[in-house]
């Protein structure tokens, strides 16, 4: 535990070269919010995919936020069947497509713990070509596609040893909150009795239809 | 006009079309079915489409069904995760049917029961291609007539062959082209499809006809007891406990 905790002691505070980038996804997602659009957000691989749940629907969390959650990347379906799938051409701009509330102007949030996977390159020029508003969080992405706002995590090595899980989620929930506090009117999820309240029912009404995995 | 009975009769018909074109074909197929299951395999059996996954998970854990069967599902190849998800992208993503056959370790040795109706799309082909390049024997449940007169130019695999054409054997379900079937002079176009109906026919005449040839090869196939009756489920435990973790879908 001891070393573990050194680890992250060690790498945790680099993430926070990541300020200014922060800011201006935050920027962008809160204008995005105001505009009364969905803020999208698409994990590439089966881990980053499945991190999406500790920002999706959570007390304090924007309701606004609408998970690309596809059963190719699911490892209820098979853990290694979903790294089979990493790989495939044309299957993330199939899985893409499908959502229909996927509209131009949009922001799209893509994590990938394997920028080089072609699953996550094909997400990015998908999404830059569907005219979304792009945000990537990766380690040591490759800067091949133009007008994404990339949150570095450091070297891929970083994040060996547990320290994936921490690395993204502090990432997303600073940027989600900081985005929540330059809305308007954030629409949030009510921590208080979540997700039982009467403000989350008017919350739940104004998503249930737009957002598919709610 | 009676589009209940129009409906039934032309089921009919085309039942009877099966019985007189296909029962010479059956005997082969159905006696190399016997062989796998007397070798101690299971037969893979695959509906690689939205509406022909049905197929596989119709014959599945089913009262008086033979039970060496691996039906896959998977959930990229059926409507359970968004029908036009799997209509308009998934079954066109041609390479995803190398994952489906390597994660089922499909190998050597091993038969393989394709059902496509239309038997286009490119996993249904690209899928028995794989199967074939793996060392394993194709069979498919499909429609010639339909492939053949299909104009679905988008949706077709990048060979441009149909299932019959990749198949070692095949069995036609005589799905006509467009699949819908009555045509009433008040709507504008034909409804009532028969393609999953009459796949499932064909499917379950041949699997009878395989059980009934594993019987006078002097085995005796396990078929499955209802899980509802009292006992049922005891009965098909042992079972269960011999194929779970192979069958990904038990």
């Amino acid at each position: 535990m001891e070393r573990y905790l050194s680890q992250a002691a060690a790498y945790l505070p680099s993430l926070g070269q990541n300020q200014k980038e922060i800011r201006q996804a935050a920027a962008l997602l809160a204008e995005t919010t105001n505009q009364n659009r969905l803020i999208h957000i698409f994990g590439a691989q089966p881990f980053t995919s499945s991190l999406i749940g500790t920002v999706f629907f959570r007390g304090g969390g924007l309701a606004n936020l609408n998970p690309i959650l596809d059963p190719s990347l699911d490892i209820a379906h098979g853990a290694w069947r979903s790294s089979l799938c990493r790989d495939l051409e044309g299957l993330a701009p199939c899985v893409l497509d499908y959502y229909e509330n996927i509209q131009p102007g949009d922001a799209i949030l893509l994590l990938s713990e394997d920028p080089s996977s072609r699953m996550f390159r094909e997400a990015v020029e998908h999404a830059l070509g569907k005219e979304l508003r792009v945000i990537v969080i990766a380690p040591l992405f490759q800067k091949t596609a133009e007008g994404c706002i990339f949150i570095d995590l450091g070297p891929a090595e970083n994040l060996a040893d547990g320290m994936m899980a921490a690395a993204f989620s502090i990432v997303l929930d600073v940027l989600l909150q900081k985005a929540a506090e330059g809305c308007k009117v954030p629409p949030l999820w009510q921590g208080r009795g979540f997700p039982k309240s009467s403000s989350n029912e008017k919350t739940l009404d104004a998503y249930l239809e737009r957002i598919r995995h709610l | 006009m009676e589009p209940f009975l129009d409906y039934l009769e032309t089921l009919k018909e085309l039942i009877d079309r099966v019985r007189d074109d296909e029962s010479p074909k059956v005997a082969e197929i159905a006696d190399l079915l016997a062989e796998q299951v007397l070798s101690g395999k299971l037969i893979y059996l695959w509906g690689p489409g939205g509406h022909s996954s049905i197929f596989s998970e119709d014959a599945m854990y089913r009262k008086g069904e033979l039970a060496a069967l691996c039906p896959i599902y998977d959930p990229n190849i059926s409507l359970s995760h968004g029908a036009a998800r799997e209509i308009n992208g998934m079954e066109r993503v041609e390479g995803f049917a190398r994952v489906v056959v390597e994660y089922h370790r499909i190998g050597p040795g091993d038969v393989v029961l394709f059902g496509s109706a239309y038997g286009i799309n490119p996993v249904a082909i690209q899928g028995a291609l794989e199967c074939k390049a793996k060392g394993a024997t194709v069979i498919a449940i499909t429609s010639p007539t339909f492939s053949d007169a299909s104009t679905y130019g988008g949706a077709r695999h990048s060979s441009g062959k149909s299932l019959y054409q990749v198949a070692d054997y095949y069995l036609d379900s005589k799905v006509p082209y467009g699949d819908a079937v009555l045509e009433y002079d008040m709507l504008e176009h034909k409804i009532s499809p028969v393609a999953t109906i009459m796949q499932a026919i064909v499917l379950k005449a041949l699997l009878a006809q395989t059980m009934v040839a594993i019987g006078k090869k002097g085995g005796n196939p396990f078929t499955w007891t209802n899980s509802l009756q009292a006992g049922g489920i005891e009965a098909n435990q042992e079972y269960i406990g011999r194929i779970w973790g192979k069958v990904k879908s038990m």
